[in-house]
């Protein structure tokens, strides 16, 4: 084993993928020699030391802070597809009627007026009424990820 | 209360529990990172929004922690790229502004030491370097899935976890953290 293998196999050795079938050599080879049995210690104090780093911890004012914005996020998203949807179902069935009144003879042209003009004030109606905020159209985040964060059981867990 | 109320009562519970669950992490992959807490904390909050926005299209393929590990990591990326390119000398780096664990006054300040020395440390990394090897650390997380939030594979996790180690042990040596 030269040295440049050494350094590859003790990497995946601290990763712990190194195959059961290469540990005695690379054990034998660290014995063996002095430059690579310091570099194997070096690794092994990288490898500690990193560890042993805790995390970052979150300020109360950040987390705080978080809240207010994804609240504010979630309060003013805007699904548009019940939207789009809503639109598609009124300009379809008066895109119908102007053709039929259209292309069809002897459908009189006022029935395909009358269609759009009432396919107008359903659009104005619906439009008047739609929620301006809300949690409305916002994926609902518990059927996404299950019943979300119990106690004692994490995100990871659930989904 | 009506329907309505109670739905928006029970989402705004929820969402404050996602990001009681999902900041911590992400908070710690973006200081180091970036090697800034304030950085750190405006590029979580810009990940944040981004994956609330982009909640409905959430397929449970992959787990959401490792979602969002992605969106912070490509935010921070996004944060790099941006800034010049030049070599920063340890002794520049800003810390991270941990809080101060518990115990001895001498242990906490040598811990202190330890961390920041770490963290200067970790901030010599090229980018890849440094996202792969916080990703490593991060709650003991395997190459397999630091390559599930890269998008890459383990065997090139681990060439650069392997480089990252190769490249923080001279430094951490110099900061005299070695036993």
């Amino acid at each position: 084993m030269t040295c440049e293998d050494f350094e590859m196999k003790f990497n995946e050795m601290l990763n712990g993928m190194l195959p059961e079938s290469d540990l005695e050599e690379v054990l034998r080879h660290r014995e063996s020699c002095a430059k690579c049995a310091e570099f194997a210690l070096e690794m092994e104090s990288v490898d500690r030391q990193m560890r042993d780093l805790p995390p970052v911890e979150v300020r109360p004012e950040f987390r705080e802070k978080l809240y207010e914005i994804a609240i504010r996020e979630a309060s003013t998203y805007v699904s548009w597809r019940p939207y789009i949807l809503r639109w598609i179902a009124i300009v379809a069935p008066v895109s119908l009627a102007f053709a039929l009144g259209r292309f069809l003879p002897g459908l009189p042209w006022e029935i395909a007026q009358s269609a759009i003009l009432l396919g107008g004030s359903l659009v104005f109606f619906f439009e008047s009424i739609k929620p301006k905020q809300s949690f409305r159209g916002y994926p609902d985040i518990e059927e996404i990820v299950g019943s979300i964060v119990k106690e004692g059981e994490s995100l990871d867990q659930l989904a | 209360m009506t329907k309505d109320t109670q739905k928006r009562v029970r989402q705004e519970q929820e969402i404050r529990e996602l990001v009681d669950e999902l900041t911590p992490q992400g908070l710690t992959i973006a200081v180091r990172m970036l090697g800034s807490r304030e950085e750190g904390e405006e590029a979580v909050q810009d990940a944040l929004i981004r994956l609330l926005r982009q909640l409905g299209r959430f397929r449970e393929e992959s787990r959401l922690s490792t979602w969002f590990c992605r969106i912070t990591v490509n935010e921070c990326k996004r944060r790099l790229a941006r800034r010049r390119p030049r070599t920063v000398p340890i002794e520049e780096i800003p810390e991270s502004g941990l809080q101060a664990p518990e115990g001895g006054l001498l242990q906490t300040l040598e811990q202190a030491e330890q961390r920041r020395i770490i963290e200067r440390a970790i901030a010599h990394l090229s980018a890849i370097q440094r996202t792969a090897i916080v990703l490593y650390y991060l709650k003991e997380y395997s190459c397999i899935e630091v390559g599930k939030v890269l998008k890459l594979d383990r065997k090139i996790v681990a060439v650069y976890v392997f480089r990252a180690r190769k490249t923080l042990g001279p430094l951490f040596r110099k900061g005299e953290l070695m036993p």
